[in-house]
C-alpha cells in the first residue's frame, strides 16, 4: 500500500498525537489529496539516519480538525504505528508516495514505581495544558508506555536525540533518560 | 472578534528554525555575496543581489503600495540599505532573504507612515530592531540546532514539500516551560538535559560494543 | 508569568509590516519579554520571507523588457547606490526613560523615538500622549498609582493594553510585564492595580463607563481614549 508522505521535523511515537496548522492556501490541497484514503506517513528521519531508523516515518491518522478564529485550518494527527518508506514514487504534483513496511515499537511493559511517578507528573502537565487535554480526548492512558513515549514527545531536546527512541529496544534508555530529566535521584 | 478569544502561541512550539533553509544552494549563494559586500565592498556581488532582490522588490511595493514612484523609492532605499548596513548581517542566525526582506519590511512601513501620517520620525528600527535582531535568541535556537541535520535532507525534496514542512507547527515543551512545569530554575533544566544526553549517549555507546 | 499574547493573525501581520505604528509597538513590547512569540515571530519572518522572494513569483526577470520594470532605470540604481562607499554603524543609544507622578520608567525599545506629550491626571491616573498621528486610533502610557483603578467600563471600539511594568487585576485575572491584552465591545471590565503600574494602551474609540454613578464619569473615557 502506497501512503503521500510529508516530511515534517517531528516526533511522534505510536498513539502519539499532535496538532498541525496549516496556513497557506495552496497547501491545502495537498493535506486533501494526502488523507482521503488512509492517512499519511509523516517522513520524520533522514534517509542516511543511523541503522536501523532507515526512512522511518510515523503513519498518522487525521482524528480532529478544526478552523481557527482566523479561518486557519487545523488538524490533529495519531500515530498509529511506526513504518518504514520504500519504492519512492514522485506524482505530478511533486508529492511522494512510499510502500511502508510495519515497524514494531516497545513491547508493552507493566507500571513500575518510576513510571508511576511519570505517569503523576505526566497527568499534572496535561492538567495545566488546555491545548494538550483538547488533542487527548479519548484521554489520558496510565500505562508505562504511552507515559514514556508522551514525555520523549514533549521534552524539548532535538529531533536526532529523539529518534534513538524509535528502536524497539529502546524503552530501557527511554525510562532512564525521562526519569534522569524528570525526577533525577536526590 | 480579534480577541475574543486569544490563542495562547505559547503551547505552539515548533523546532523548524529559522536557518532551515540555509543549506540550499541558492541561500548559501546569497549570503555569500552579502557577506562580500560587507567585508569587501564587493561591487560585483551587490550587482549580483541587486539582481536578485530588486525586481522582486519592486513588485511587492507596488502591490503594497500602489504608486510605482513610491515603490521604486523603496527599492532604492532597501537596497542601499544593503549596501551600507551588510556587515550587520549574521549568516548563522538566519537566511540572506530574510535579513533583506527585513530591511524591505522597514523601508516600505516608514515610507508608508510618512505618506499616511505625515510624520517623519523612524521608528521601524525600533519595533523592528534588524541589528540585533536575533542576538537575544541565540540562545532559545541553540538546542534546536541538531534538527538541522534533518533539514538537510528535506532541503533535496521538491520545492512544494519543503513548503509544506514550513506550513506546519507542532508541539514540545520549551525549556522554559518545562522549568516552569517542574519549578527549577532554567539553568538546572538545561544541565539536567544536557546531562541526561550525555548518560544516554554512553550507554547506547556501550551497548553497541 | 505571561498569560496573553497576539492572535497568530497579528503576529503575522506585525511581521508583514501591516499594522499601524501603535499596534506594532505593542505587539514589540511584548514579544520583548515573550520568548515564545519572538520564536514565532522569527519563524514567521523567515517563511514569510521565502515565499516573498520566490522565482515563481516573480515573472519579471531583470533585464527582461518589459512594460513593468522599463520604467524603473535599474542600472542608474545600482550605480548610484554603489557610489557612495560608506557604511551605516549602529550606536547603541541610552534607553530614555519618562517619569510620571514621581515613579521613573525606562522607556520600552520600540518607543525610543516616539514623540510623547506631557502627562494630565485625573485622581490616581496619569496618562501621557504618544503622538502617533494615526487618526481615530490613540496611544498613551498610563500609570495607575498604587491602589487605583479604573471604573467599570466597555468599549466603543478596541482596546489594547499591553503591561509594561507592575501588575493589575481585573474579572478576569491578574496582569503581569508582557500581557497583551486586546479588548472590545463584548467586554466589560474595572481594573485595579494594588502596587501601581505603567500600561500602554491603544484604543480607536472613547470608553464607555457602565455602572451607576460612573456612567457620569464618561469624561474619564476620553481621558483615557
Amino acid at each position: 500500500m502506497k501512503l503521500p508522505i510529508f516530511p515534517l521535523p517531528v516526533f511522534l511515537l505510536p498513539q502519539g498525537i499532535t496538532r498541525l496548522r496549516i496556513f497557506e492556501q495552496r497547501y491545502l490541497n495537498m493535506v486533501k489529496l494526502a488523507t482521503k484514503a488512509q492517512g499519511f506517513a509523516i517522513l520524520s528521519t533522514a534517509t542516511n539516519a543511523q541503522k536501523g531508523e532507515r526512512n522511518l516515518a510515523s503513519w498518522v491518522d487525521i482524528i480532529n480538525f478544526d478552523q481557527d478564529e482566523q479561518g486557519v485550518l487545523v488538524i490533529d494527527v495519531k500515530c498509529k504505528q511506526l513504518v518504514t518508506l520504500s519504492e519512492l514514487i514522485v506524482d505530478k504534483d511533486n508529492l511522494h508516495h512510499g510502500d511502508i513496511t510495519h515497524v514494531e515499537h516497545w513491547p508493552e511493559r507493566m507500571h513500575d514505581d518510576k513510571t508511576s511517578h511519570l505517569s503523576m507528573s505526566l497527568l499534572k502537565v496535561f492538567e495545566d495544558n488546555k491545548l494538550l487535554t483538547d488533542m487527548y480526548q479519548s484521554g489520558f492512558k496510565d500505562n508505562a508506555n504511552w507515559v514514556i513515549a508522551r514525555w520523549l514527545e514533549l521534552l524539548p531536546i532535538n529531533l536526532e536525540d529523539k529518534m534513538m527512541f524509535a528502536n524497539q529496544h529502546s524503552f530501557k534508555a527511554a525510562k532512564q533518560f525521562v526519569q534522569n530529566i524528570v525526577l533525577p535521584e536526590k | 472578534m480579534m480577541a475574543v478569544r486569544q490563542i495562547n502561541l505559547s503551547v505552539i512550539g515548533s523546532s523548524v528554525t529559522p536557518k532551515a533553509m540555509n543549506d540550499s544552494a541558492e541561500h548559501q549563494q546569497l549570503s555569500q555575496w552579502l557577506i562580500s559586500v560587507a567585508e569587501q565592498r564587493d561591487k560585483l556581488a551587490f550587482s549580483e543581489l541587486f539582481k536578485f532582490f530588486a525586481p522582486k522588490i519592486l513588485r511587492i511595493a507596488k502591490t503594497k503600495i500602489g504608486s510605482e514612484a513610491q515603490a521604486s523609492e523603496v527599492v532604492q532605499e532597501t537596497m542601499s540599505n544593503v549596501w551600507r548596513k551588510a556587515h550587520l548581517f549574521d549568516a548563522q542566525k538566519g537566511a540572506a532573504t530574510t535579513w533583506v526582506y527585513t530591511v524591505m519590511r522597514n523601508v516600505t512601513f516608514d515610507l508608508l507612515r510618512k505618506v499616511k501620517s505625515n510624520r517623519e520620525d523612524t521608528l521601524s528600527d525600533d519595533i523592528w530592531p534588524i541589528a540585533e535582531q536575533s542576538a537575544a535568541d541565540d540562545e532559545l535556537f541553540e538546542d534546536h540546532l541538531a534538527s538541522n541535520n534533518i533539514m538537510s535532507v528535506i532541503e533535496t525534496l521538491p520545492e512544494n514539500q519543503q513548503q509544506v514542512i514550513k506550513g506546519f507547527y507542532f508541539m514540545e515543551m520549551s525549556q522554559e516551560q518545562l522549568a516552569n512545569h517542574l519549578g527549577l530554575p532554567l539553568g538546572t533544566i538545561k544541565s539536567r538535559l544536557r546531562l541526561a544526553l550525555a548518560k544516554l549517549k554512553a550507554q547506547l555507546g556501550a551497548d553497541h560494543d | 508569568m505571561i498569560k496573553h499574547h497576539p492572535t497568530f493573525e497579528m503576529l503575522k501581520a506585525y511581521v508583514t509590516g501591516d499594522l499601524p505604528a501603535s499596534l506594532a509597538a505593542g505587539v514589540s513590547i511584548h514579544a520583548d519579554k515573550c520568548d515564545e512569540c519572538r520564536k514565532q515571530i522569527a519563524l514567521l519572518t523567515e517563511q514569510i520571507a521565502e515565499v516573498s522572494f520566490e522565482p515563481e513569483h516573480d515573472p519579471l526577470h531583470f533585464g527582461n523588457v518589459s512594460d513593468e520594470t522599463m520604467s524603473v532605470d535599474f542600472e542608474q540604481m545600482l550605480d548610484n547606490i554603489c557610489s557612495d562607499d560608506s557604511i551605516t554603524l549602529t550606536k547603541p543609544t541610552e534607553a530614555k526613560t519618562i517619569t510620571l507622578r514621581d515613579t521613573p520608567y525606562q522607556l520600552p525599545r520600540a518607543m525610543q523615538h516616539m514623540e510623547i506629550s506631557s502627562s494630565a491626571n485625573i485622581g490616581k491616573l496619569s496618562r501621557a500622549r504618544v503622538m502617533l498621528d494615526e487618526g481615530e486610533i490613540h496611544t498613551s502610557l498610563l500609570h495607575i498609582e498604587p491602589g487605583g483603578g479604573v471604573p467599570m467600563h466597555t468599549h466603543n471600539g478596541f482596546e489594547l493594553t499591553v503591561l509594561v511594568e507592575g501588575s493589575f487585576t481585573d474579572e478576569m485575572g491578574e496582569y503581569f510585564p508582557g500581557d497583551f491584552i486586546m479588548l472590545d465591545g463584548q467586554h466589560v471590565h474595572h481594573p485595579v492595580s494594588e502596587q501601581g503600574c505603567l500600561c500602554y494602551t491603544v484604543a480607536n474609540a472613547p470608553q464607555k463607563f457602565t455602572q451607576g454613578i460612573n456612567k457620569l464619569l464618561n469624561p474619564i473615557g476620553n481621558f483615557i481614549y
